[in-house]
């Protein structure tokens, strides 16, 4: 019995392995910057089940320079929604910002607004003030064509989520002209594109 | 005979319901864990908002070549260290490799993950690389 109940609490201590250690594991690795391996623990803590697993993993994405990817993760189907968590939503107003997508990272940080700390409020208003800083006046006509052109690239290349999100830039962008160049075109493709699975 | 039993019974509701517990609280610690980490790590966007235009991009894209040419050969020399390629495709191989180890032994998973961070230390440098030839 003794043995029967000694082998019961080994079972215990041994458990399987959850998604929350490779959370853990991952939440370490990121702290020391060690992105790449960070991003694996939270790639399995998100097949193990973690609904928040995949928003770190776009986090970390960021960190690795994959600023496009990052977009893709953050707006997939099962990442987590703005408004649920400021923190993911500066990291996803950062991987628009890297990017190029100026208007919809701005959104994005508007959105943020007190839920923060301090910090990540500063960090917030530096951004935002840098982008209003750009955006001042009408943008140029090239420039909502190369988000059109990015666009059209995106969509042949089948990543219908990131074109939307150029198509979309190229939108705001074009409506902040008096002309609203680009709109009709960008409105076009859009329609064509559909709505996306995680369209937010 | 029934008081062992009852304490085999008890032990196996307990083998059985502690790792819900257990994954419960550890869950929780996690996601806090990450959320402290993400606050500790959060910096501002890694270049300053410029739009592009076609007209710039030529300019732009002859940067990217002589980046991507130095960080080409930043990667290959990671690669020869790691004996393996970075990416997506890695990614993911590494994360159904540690998938497939957690099952018995969660620590594969960094040991997995080495190729990767072999690459990410070549990115990373490619990324200096980048910024230096920035205009």
């Amino acid at each position: 019995m003794i043995r029967a109940a000694a082998l019961l609490a080994l079972g215990i201590a041994t458990g399987s392995a959850g998604a929350g250690e490779h959370l853990l594991a991952g939440a370490r690795l990121f702290r020391a910057e060690r992105w790449a391996e960070a991003l694996v623990e939270f790639r399995v803590a998100e097949r193990l089940g973690d609904s928040a697993a995949r928003g770190y993993a776009a986090a970390t994405l960021v960190k690795l320079e994959r600023p496009e990817q990052a977009v893709e993760e953050f707006e997939a189907r099962g990442a987590p929604p703005p408004g649920r968590d400021p923190l993911l939503d500066y990291y996803r107003a950062v991987a628009c910002h890297d990017a190029r997508l100026y208007v919809r990272a701005d959104r994005l940080l508007a959105g943020i607004g007190a839920r923060t700390g301090p910090g990540i409020a500063r960090l917030v208003a530096d951004a935002r003030a840098e982008i209003a800083a750009m955006l001042r006046g009408e943008p140029r006509r090239d420039a909502v064509e190369w988000y059109v052109a990015r666009c059209e690239d995106l969509d042949r290349a089948g990543r219908r989520v990131l074109a939307r999100a150029f198509c979309d830039e190229a939108r705001g962008l074009g409506e902040r002209r008096a002309d609203r160049y680009g709109v009709r075109e960008a409105d076009a493709i859009l329609a064509k594109l559909g709505p996306m699975a995680g369209a937010r | 005979m029934d008081r062992t039993f009852l304490f085999l019974t008890a032990v196996a509701a307990l083998t059985l319901a502690a790792p819900t517990l257990a994954d419960d609280a550890t869950d929780t610690d996690a996601n806090k864990a990450v959320d402290d980490a993400l606050a500790e790590k959060a910096a501002p966007p890694a270049t300053p908002p410029t739009l592009p235009s076609t007209a710039s991009e030529s300019a732009v894209n002859a940067h990217a070549n002589i980046a991507f040419g130095k960080k080409g050969e930043e990667e290959r020399i990671a690669h020869s260290h790691a004996g393996q390629h970075g990416g997506d495709a890695a990614d993911d191989a590494r994360a159904d490799a540690a998938n497939r180890a957690a099952q018995g032994a969660a620590a594969s998973a960094a040991g997995a993950a080495n190729g990767d961070a072999h690459a990410g230390a070549g990115q990373a440098r490619a990324g200096t690389a980048r910024a230096s030839h920035s205009p």
